[in-house]
């Protein structure tokens, strides 16, 4: 208190001095006049009663000069006398400031945005208790599932059976076409059971939220808005209440609007809906278990522990597996079916965490480095500095207060660096956002520079600048001042202690930037295998688009009147090879993926498969010529099998090595376990190749255990007529071109039907891999600046060294050393440090090799190539670090060199 | 009659109790002194300037001009809540201590 009260005054007295002057000698005069007064009423003369004033009061001008010094003026003087100076020395050493300013700020921004990030994806959520707040989800490790979501049935048994959570509510994403008079787009949101607001603490901004009578299934067209959605499209008027919105055609009335932190979850959401289902239905959901399609959300009741609620819901678990048959038992026990409940902060750790912290590793590995190139730096100007530290404190200047100077040196560089970084990092978050966030971190609508990222950097830089004042200037005072203020550069080495040092932090700097490098060599060796991967389909020339139909199509009827409309109108655009219909394009994400349990013909495969599950598509006739998949066996689907569906699939080649080894799958008969009753087997009629299916750079499949991931092809008419399918077209004319003439055609069979998901396939099958570009290519940024510091590392300690060894050198040459053995000599040096700091790098690598094995496809993380091969490299930029000091000091010149002693 | 010089603190504290009863200029406070002390403790009047100027510094006093006997202008000084919580303090202080040292030297004496 008192402190803080001085300090404040002291500023504030620096700038009035001259008032604070005028009023102490006015002050001190006023007390002489009144002494004066009294001694002349004692009878004094003019002249006594003045000196005997003058004589009570004292010395004026020293009491003068303690009064000054109580301000505290001189303080502060001080610092802004040393402020001045350091600057000034600071701008005649151009080069060191500006390297220093640039590597620092660099590093530091470099910090500030991965420290923002973190911050924004793994920070915690904007409502209140979100650690009580909790996802419930079904997981089969047995099955290579660990991470199923839940089902209707599970929310109600845990509605009706606990006692632990405050709120549970179904949660399901949900994409529609929605239309407003700016014409049809695609809109997101999400379909919620009524507790989901208040799970949220959350209230209405503008109207109301869901109560019970906005639960009818026959009439739930009650709306209720997101904040994001209201402030763009009603420009957050309140007069939205009672506005309607048309989803697939139908009317729904806005009820409300909730605010921000109901969409904490999800990205970019647009609206919530009612979630109802058929009342007469709900025994149907019941027995459906473990049909898992939608999220479980619940809030714990204050005080309870995750443990607790989990053990309320392995009892009522158990109880479930104690009424179903003996059959779904073992198969529930066989896929080790177990509820998990997650907060959303768990959640977010497990999907960003491992790359969110390898990110930060690498960054901080960065700042370190650039910090040792900074110490490098301040060493060597530091070793020239000593004359002028002797020499000041010859004249009088303190230990104590040469500390102070190099300490506000330090400060002021790594302030101006902060500010830099700063500066940087927040024009590099806009980059992020921009390039990054949609492909790394889709969740989330922008990442801004948090308060407690640039808090963090100033204390980062306030560190740095302690530790760079302390290394810099401890040297100086332990090799002693007074040899200093000889000449120094007649001592012909440096110390044996200095030269073990800056080795040292050389040799670190290079493994640290060889860990980092080995991590983006292995990243990218991963990107160019999934890159070159054969997918099995020839995606070039393959244009695609989705669509989803309206609720007026209401019967299966209606759908595939308008697949066949539609692929006839297709089939008619002029330079067509081929096109065809599907659920789910290979390679990509997309809607209309399933599956589900398949059970071949013969029962005695399943349990010895030890999994019977298989992906599945719903292709149309025309699918496999269009992307060129071969067929092996059998024949294709014809127009006859899905105009008029004949109960003959097609499998791929897995499918047949795994279910029917050793023998031909044609002919076979498979069928859906839930139809296993009902006469839904289906035949066989060919073999087509495997295709990477989910991914190029993802195993293909469910069965992670067996190693197989078998695939299944439905005809399109199945039993099954989704609403929602992509189309896509083989052909050499221009996508724009065609997908014009694809909408023209359209709209003439339904005028509102958005499309959406629309491109080249090859050139989206390339964008599927953007999340594994951007990654990579952030560590190889971190990676090639680490590469760089480091050279310039190699490089400056090198010279030095020579600047500092002319003399020695010289000597060596006057002796008869050739040319050659000083280059080198010289070079062996360099090529020493080199050594060491690959083998620490290579060590340090092979300890951290695990933390990257999640993120490579088909390398190992311990892959000699790259191991080896970065190894290599890191020598070759570290010869030619030293060549050119090494040249150098060839050139010096003996006479030059032995003239002053 | 000896003069007795202030021990240190001392001076501020005095400065603080004649406050406390009312704000004065730096004249008035030094005849405060002389009297109060009945002139056993003598400061150089001068020497008053830099402690006041010190517990200004410090935020126990503050000052405001005004007009003094002589119809002059002069610098009152008067205390502030800080410096009144501080008077309290010191006092405590400063009796304990001198409690202490008076034990002392009386033990020393018998």
């Amino acid at each position: 208190m008192e402190l803080i009260h001085y300090i404040r005054k002291s500023f504030g007295n620096l700038f009035q001095r001259r008032r604070l002057n005028e009023e102490m000698t006015e002050e001190m005069e006023h007390h002489l006049s009144m002494s004066i007064d009294r001694y002349e009423q004692e009878g004094m003369s003019p002249d006594e009663a003045r000196r005997a004033a003058m004589r009570d009061f004292g010395g004026v001008g020293k009491l003068q000069e303690e009064v000054r010094d109580a301000w505290g003026t001189l303080v502060v003087m001080d610092l802004i006398r040393d402020s001045r100076y350091a600057l000034r020395l600071l701008c005649k050493s151009k080069i060191f400031t500006l390297a220093t300013v640039l590597i620092l700020g660099l590093c530091i921004a470099g910090n500030a945005i991965v420290f923002s990030i973190l911050h924004s994806i793994l920070g915690p959520p904007s409502y209140p208790d979100p650690d009580q707040v909790v996802e419930i989800y079904n997981s089969y490790p047995g099955t290579g599932l660990d991470r199923m979501s839940s089902n209707i049935a599970q929310y109600l048994d845990y509605s009706e059976n606990t006692s632990v959570f405050e709120q549970l509510s179904l949660v399901d994403e949900t994409t529609v076409n929605l239309s407003s008079a700016l014409g049809t787009v695609r809109g997101t949101g999400l379909r919620v059971t009524k507790e989901y607001f208040d799970m949220f603490r959350t209230r209405p901004l503008v109207g109301r939220f869901f109560v019970d009578e906005d639960f009818d299934h026959n009439d739930n067209s009650s709306l209720i808005l997101t904040e994001a959605y209201w402030r763009n499209h009603f420009a957050g008027s309140s007069d939205v209440v009672g506005e309607t919105l048309v989803f697939h055609g139908k009317p729904f009335t806005i009820i409300g609007v909730a605010p921000q932190a109901a969409s904490a979850h999800f990205g970019a959401l647009s609206f919530f809906q009612a979630w109802t289902w058929d009342v007469q239905r709900t025994e149907f959901y019941k027995e459906r278990r473990h049909r898992n399609y939608t999220n479980l959300w619940g809030r714990l009741k204050a005080g309870v522990t995750v443990d607790q609620a989990k053990a309320q819901i392995d009892a009522l678990d158990q109880r479930y597996v104690q009424q179903v048959s003996q059959e779904q038992r073992d198969s529930l026990n066989r896929q080790k079916h177990e509820t998990k409940l997650e907060t959303f902060q768990q959640t977010r750790q497990y999907r960003y965490g491992a790359s969110l912290y390898l990110l930060q590793g690498s960054v901080l590995l960065v700042l370190l480095i650039g910090c040792i190139n900074i110490l490098n730096l301040q060493l060597t100007r530091g070793a020239g500095r000593s004359t002028e530290y002797a020499m000041r404190k010859s004249l009088g200047a303190s230990r104590l207060a040469l500390f102070r100077q190099v300490l506000i040196e330090s400060g002021l560089l790594s302030l101006g660096s902060c500010l830099l970084g700063l500066l940087a990092g927040w024009w590099g978050l806009s980059l992020v956002n921009q390039f990054l966030l949609p492909d790394l971190w889709s969740g989330l609508s922008s990442i801004e520079l948090s308060a407690t990222s640039v808090w963090r950097v100033l204390f980062l830089s306030i560190g740095i600048a302690l530790l760079l004042g302390v290394f810099s200037i401890v040297p100086v005072l332990k090799e002693g001042l007074s040899i200093s203020i000889r000449e120094s550069s007649r001592k012909t080495t440096a110390s044996r202690s200095m030269v073990n040092f800056r080795s040292f932090l050389v040799s670190s700097q290079l493994a640290l930037s060889l860990i980092l490098l080995i991590g983006s060599g292995l990243l990218l060796q991963s990107f160019f295998n999934a890159l070159n991967r054969d997918s099995g389909f020839d995606a070039r020339d393959v244009k695609t688009a989705s669509l989803e139909l309206s609720w007026n199509y209401s019967s299966r009827e209606k759908v595939s009147q308008f697949y066949s409309r539609l692929k006839t109108s297709l089939r008619s655009l002029p330079g067509i090879e081929s096109a065809a219909l599907a659920t789910k394009l290979p390679s990509l994400e997309g809607e209309g993926y399933q599956n589900w349990s398949i059970f071949p013909g013969k029962s005695e495969l399943d349990a010895m498969a030890g999994s019977n599950s298989s992906n599945i598509v719903f292709v149309s006739e025309g699918y496999f010529e269009a992307l060129k998949i071969p067929l092996l066996e059998g024949r294709l689907f014809t127009a006859a099998d899905t105009e008029n569906p004949t109960r003959n699939v097609v499998v791929d080649r897995n499918f047949a090595e795994h279910f029917f080894p050793g023998q031909s799958p044609i002919g076979q008969q498979v069928y859906d376990e839930r139809d296993r009753k009902s006469e839904y087997a289906c035949t066989i009629i060919g073999v087509v190749e495997n295709v990477s299916h989910n991914g190029l750079d993802r195993g293909d499949g469910l069965s992670a255990t067996s190693g197989r991931y078998p695939l299944l092809y439905y005809p399109l008419n199945f039993n099954y007529t989704p609403r929602e399918f992509s189309f896509l077209v083989r052909s050499k004319r221009s996508f724009s071109e065609l997908l014009d003439l694809a909408r023209e055609n359209i709209k003439d069979l339904d005028p509102q039907l958005p499309l959406f998901l629309a491109g080249e396939l090859d050139q989206m099958v390339d964008e599927s891999l953007n999340d594994r570009r951007a990654f990579m290519l952030l560590i190889s940024i971190l990676g090639a600046m680490a590469l760089l510091l480091s050279g310039i590392g190699v490089y400056g300690t090198l010279s030095y060294d020579v600047s500092q060894r002319v003399k020695e050198i010289g000597i060596r040459v006057a002796i008869g050393a050739s040319r050659t053995l000083i280059l080198k000599k010289i070079l062996s040096q360099g090529f020493r440090k080199a050594m060491v700091g690959i083998a620490v790098g290579l060590m340090g690598a092979w300890i951290l090799s695990d933390r990257l094995s999640d993120f490579l496809f088909q390398v190992s993380p311990l892959d000699p190539i790259a191991y080896i091969g970065v190894s290599l490299f890191l020598l070759a930029v570290a010869f030619i670090a030293s060549y050119a000091p090494a040249r150098k000091a060839t050139l010096v010149d003996p006479i030059e060199a032995l003239r002053s002693e | 009659m000896t003069k007795h010089i202030f021990p240190q603190g001392a001076l501020e504290l005095v400065i603080l109790r004649i406050l406390k009863n009312g704000s004065n200029h730096g004249w008035g406070i030094s005849q405060k002194i002389h009297l109060l002390s009945k002139d056993v403790l003598k400061v150089e009047e001068g020497s008053l300037y830099p402690a006041l100027a010190r517990m200004v510094q410090k935020g126990w006093i503050e000052s405001e001009w005004g007009v003094s006997e002589n119809n002059r202008r002069a610098k009152y000084y008067k205390l502030t809540s800080l410096g009144r919580k501080r008077l309290s303090s010191e006092q405590e202080n400063w009796e304990a201590m001198a409690a202490a040292i008076a034990d002392i030297l009386g033990m020393a004496g018998s």
